[in-house]
């Protein structure tokens, strides 16, 4: 009795293993144990990120430039973000300022040239608390040219002058442009200032 | 007296365990309904439990072949700048969840002090760069250099050996995935990571593929490099720290920069044989 | 329809039934009334913490990638052990059929299948998908894994508990001695598996090594032991079935096995910490630092020392307290200091992450806290444990079968009827058993209704 019923319990396991090898696929319908399936299951996925040069087609005033720059290995996604959806659905033509092209926020620019320890020697960094404080990186730099320019040298000396904004209010002689912080002399002449001028 | 045993029948001495003829036929023909529901009660289960039945592949991706591939990295810890851009394009492009402490790819700072002290920073990944001032630094540095970080793909990984339901598998191209559809999020394959590669997606944030609750990884952008196309964060690095490519191809960039640069990898010792190779780590790096 | 439960006939419509229960509460003493309402609110904290873990993902763990195993796993680890270790003590007696140990033949099974189920249930609630986990382990298999066959071996184990139990109390002997073997052998592997879940993990110094799974057995055997202590002893105080015999064999063989594992147990911690400070492997020495001078101290030196080792070899070197109370105490202290012992060991594996995870470094140690949710869980598994062996030991009999299972385990040639004599005198290791006790039905239809 002892004997038929190991054979039984031998039986059963037999019949498990093949009902494990026909069945499994079955019961796991696709999901048997493939995963090669599942490998190629990721196609379905749609990237976000595209390739730079679907910009050119209508950002060629910017493209351009850029190509020859110093900036040339920074891809335009790597600021503007993923592209690939605007890149498919973009008019031909759109107006400007509604390209659905996310402007970069300013801390952007000090991510990468920022200074602080692990910089690579000869990458160009800034110390930002003393670089022109008050004002913003595109207002004297353009990202896309990888340029700057200097702020213009103030055409008068600077000595026993009341403050700034006495002469350049909005209305008055040479007024400060929309766009420029009103606060103290400070804030004005750290970019307006012709090198070696005194205060 | 009966035995309340097994048996249908009596038979001569019964014992406890005697099976007769007409049980074992019993069995067998109750095992075609059990086997019928098993099959409904996968089925219902496994979608129940969020699994998503995979689509098929996007028209435009073209017919990919896994075994013409073999996909590695070259990260060049000399270049990098730690702008964090990496971070970014890969949160975006794989649905990563926002909270900066689940990232499938950061930046470290590692900064190696005059007295020889490492201290090694990650704020919130890197994604937003490194600020200038960082309390957790030391003033005097003898050297500093960021470290790009993301799973290895390794050939021998421990987070293959170790899930208990196959759900973590390697691909013939060289790229560890998950199959969202088997994973039970029991979280053994984070603890046998050695290089923190893998997270647990909550609540509220979902996997690529519109899972929550399972593990998630790195995968070399999969959907992107079977398109011909770069990882995100290869495509975004302004200074060419990542390189990526086919190790098949002798041309490609990563071939070329494993002749040119003297690569090392990541905790050698463990025996995992990484595909993410170094260049410039100083030797404290594990 | 009426439902025949420990010798009483019970109508199974709900409103006699809800007066069965009235009057069965009513006749309860006050202490007992008492106990079971505490482990009523546990199981209430438990089944609230539960419902909140189940939707996969919902927040409300504190786990995090750096720290991935909670308590949750460390519960479950440690009523694992406890059911493994419950099956190696009495094993002695019924593989081995070393007659001290055989009163612990019955309240074993019961007790090691409640541990079981009740760390079943807490592992379900960690897995984000426990069902898969089911469905997954038998249709894609890893034989690469330790955890799948942690799941497989106790699976197992818990087959063989099944026909274990319900073979006592169905009277079949032969099942059971078959049962009790099987179970036996499984009960060494399956913490062996448990451990090798966290042995062959290069990345965790802590736990890596050849050292774990045998340290997982040693900690199973001592938190079973334990566990049957306490149990034994409140059968000898509270008088419950079957408490002579374990007053004259259970509780020495008890100490016996406790005495001798306690020393064993302290040696393996002993060693994990003076091995760990050598500070050759990477990682292991700021684990080690983590249990003596960090985060993890209070728990080391309090309790798991303290608590857990200490105060119960003192208590069984004196002879002062070499009585049942306090082999009581001891096996109290024992049993906190083994849970104490495995927060320590999930813990110091992942307290030091040695690398970045997901983009947080960890520096120096991971941070875990736990939730009220996985609090409420471990809480409602102990409460849960306690009221079905409660309610076990009220309407099951869980007295000895001399006659029976004696002859069974003992190796004499037929399992033999019982009789009629009660045996009260202590009865001398080694010699012939006396025919059985039978002063009232302790089995409905035991093999005696033919």
């Amino acid at each position: 009795m002892r004997l038929r019923a190991a054979l039984a319990l031998i039986a059963i396991l037999a019949v498990a293993c093949v009902a494990l090898y026909v069945v499994v696929p079955w019961i796991y319908d696709e999901y048997g144990y493939h995963p090669e399936e599942n490998a190629r299951s990721w196609a379905a996925l749609t990237p976000r990120y595209a390739d730079a040069v679907l910009c050119q087609r209508c950002h060629e005033a910017q493209y351009t430039p850029w190509q020859d720059s110093k900036h040339a290995t920074v891809t335009c996604e790597s600021c503007h973000g993923p592209l690939a959806q605007h890149a498919a659905t973009a008019p031909e033509a759109a107006p400007p300022g509604s390209s659905g092209i996310e402007k970069p926020a300013a801390r952007l620019c000090a991510a990468c040239h920022g200074r602080g320890p692990g910089k690579p020697d000869g990458f160009a960094t800034v110390d930002l608390a003393a670089h022109y404080a008050g004002g913003t990186c595109t207002g004297c730099h353009d990202s896309h040219t990888a340029t700057a320019t200097r702020p213009h040298d103030i055409p008068h000396p600077l000595a026993n002058l009341p403050a700034c904004v006495v002469c350049h209010v909005p209305a008055g002689l040479k007024p400060v442009p929309a766009g420029h912080v009103e606060s103290s002399d400070a804030v004005c002449l750290s970019c307006h200032k012709r090198s070696g001028a005194t205060q | 007296m009966s035995e309340t045993g097994m048996a249908g029948d009596t038979e001569q001495g019964a014992g406890p365990m005697t099976l007769s003829r007409r049980r074992i036929l019993q069995l067998g023909l109750a095992a075609v309904p059990a086997a019928c529901g098993a099959r409904l009660l996968a089925g219902a289960l496994t979608s129940a439990d969020g699994a998503v039945r995979a689509a098929e592949p996007a028209p435009d991706a073209p017919a990919y072949d896994p075994s013409a591939h073999d996909w590695a990295f070259v990260i060049d810890t000399t270049t990098c700048i730690g702008c964090g851009r990496c971070v970014e394009a890969c949160k975006l492009e794989n649905h990563v969840p926002e909270e900066d402490d689940l990232n499938r790819t950061w930046v470290e700072l590692h900064v190696v002090a005059d007295d020889g002290t490492v201290t090694v920073t990650s704020p919130e990944g890197g994604r937003f760069g490194f600020p200038a001032d960082d309390a957790a630094v030391p003033a005097s540095i003898r050297a500093a250099y960021f470290v790009p970080r993301t799973c290895m793909q390794c050939e021998n990984p421990p987070c293959t050996w170790v899930c208990p339901v196959s759900a973590t598998f390697r691909t013939e191209d060289g790229v560890v995935l998950v199959d969202e559809r088997r994973c039970i999020g029991c979280g053994y394959c984070l603890v046998a990571c050695p290089y923190g590669a893998r997270y647990m997606v909550p609540a509220g944030e979902t996997t690529p593929k519109g899972v929550s609750g399972i593990v998630d990884k790195c995968t070399f952008c999969y959907h992107r490099i079977m398109r011909g196309m770069l990882p995100a964060c290869t495509e975004v690095c302004p200074v060419n720290a990542r390189i990526f490519g086919d190790l098949i191809d002798p041309t490609s960039a990563v071939s070329v920069a494993l002749t040119e640069k003297r690569v090392r990898v990541m905790k050698p010792a463990l025996g995992t044989k990484p595909r993410v190779y170094y260049t410039g780590l100083e030797g404290e790096v594990e | 329809m009426t439902v025949h439960l420990a010798g009483r006939e019970l109508r199974a419509d709900p409103r006699a039934a809800w007066r069965a229960l009235r009057r069965e509460v009513a006749g309860m003493p006050g202490a007992l009334k008492a106990w079971l309402a505490f482990l009523l609110v546990l199981c209430l904290i438990g089944a609230v913490g539960a419902l909140l873990a189940l939707p996969p993902g919902w927040e409300v763990l504190g786990t995090s990638p750096s720290f991935e195993w909670g308590i949750l796993i460390t519960a479950y680890v440690f009523f694992a052990i406890t059911t493994s270790g419950l099956c190696l003590a009495s094993s002695l007696g019924t593989v081995f059929g070393i007659e001290m140990f055989l009163p612990l033949e019955k309240r074993h099974a019961v007790l090691a299948l409640l541990c079981l189920i009740t760390a079943f249930g807490v592992i379900a609630l960690d897995l984000h998908y426990p069902v898969r986990m089911v469905l997954g382990a038998v249709l894609s298999p890893s034989p690469f894994s330790p955890m799948w066959w942690m799941g497989v071996f106790y699976g197992i184990y818990l087959v063989f508990l099944i026909f274990e139990v319900w073979s006592i109390f169905a009277g079949r002997w032969e099942i059971h001695r078959i049962a009790c073997v099987l179970s036996s052998i499984t009960a060494v592997v399956a913490p062996t598996t448990l451990g090798a879940v966290f042995a062959v993990l290069g990345a965790r110094p802590f736990w890596h090594g050849a050292f774990t799974p045998p340290a997982m057995v040693t900690m199973a055997l001592l938190s079973g032991t334990a566990l049957l202590g306490i149990v034994f002893y409140l059968v000898v105080r509270l008088r419950l079935a079957g408490h002579e015999r374990a007053l004259t064999l259970a509780i020495p063989a008890i100490r016996l096995l406790v005495t001798i594992t306690l020393v064993v147990a302290a040696l393996v911690v002993a060693w994990q910490i003076l091995f760990g400070l050598y500070g050759i492997i990477p990682g292991l020495a700021d684990a080690t630092t983590a249990i003596l001078v960090g985060p993890l101290a209070i728990q080391f030196w309090v309790l798991r020392v303290g608590v857990g080792l200490a105060a119960p070899l003192a208590l069984l070197l004196l002879p002062r307290t070499r009585t049942p109370r306090g082999l009581f105490a001891t096996c109290c202290f024992i049993f906190v200091g083994i849970l104490a012992d495995r927060v320590i060991f999930v813990s110091a594996g992942q307290i030091v992450p040695g690398t970045a995870v997901a983009g947080v470094v960890s520096t120096p140690f991971a941070d875990y806290g736990p939730t009220l949710v996985e609090i409420g869980i471990v809480l409602g598994a102990f409460g849960f444990l306690g009221l079905a062996y409660t309610l076990v030991e009220m309407y099951l009999p869980m007295g000895e079968h001399l006659g029976h299972l004696a002859g069974v385990f003992l190796g004499t040639s037929k399992p033999a009827r019982p009789s009629a004599q009660e045996v009260t005198s202590p009865v001398p290791v080694g010699s012939p058993i006396p025919p059985a006790p039978r002063p009232a039905p302790l089995i409905d239809g035991a093999g005696g209704a033919s």
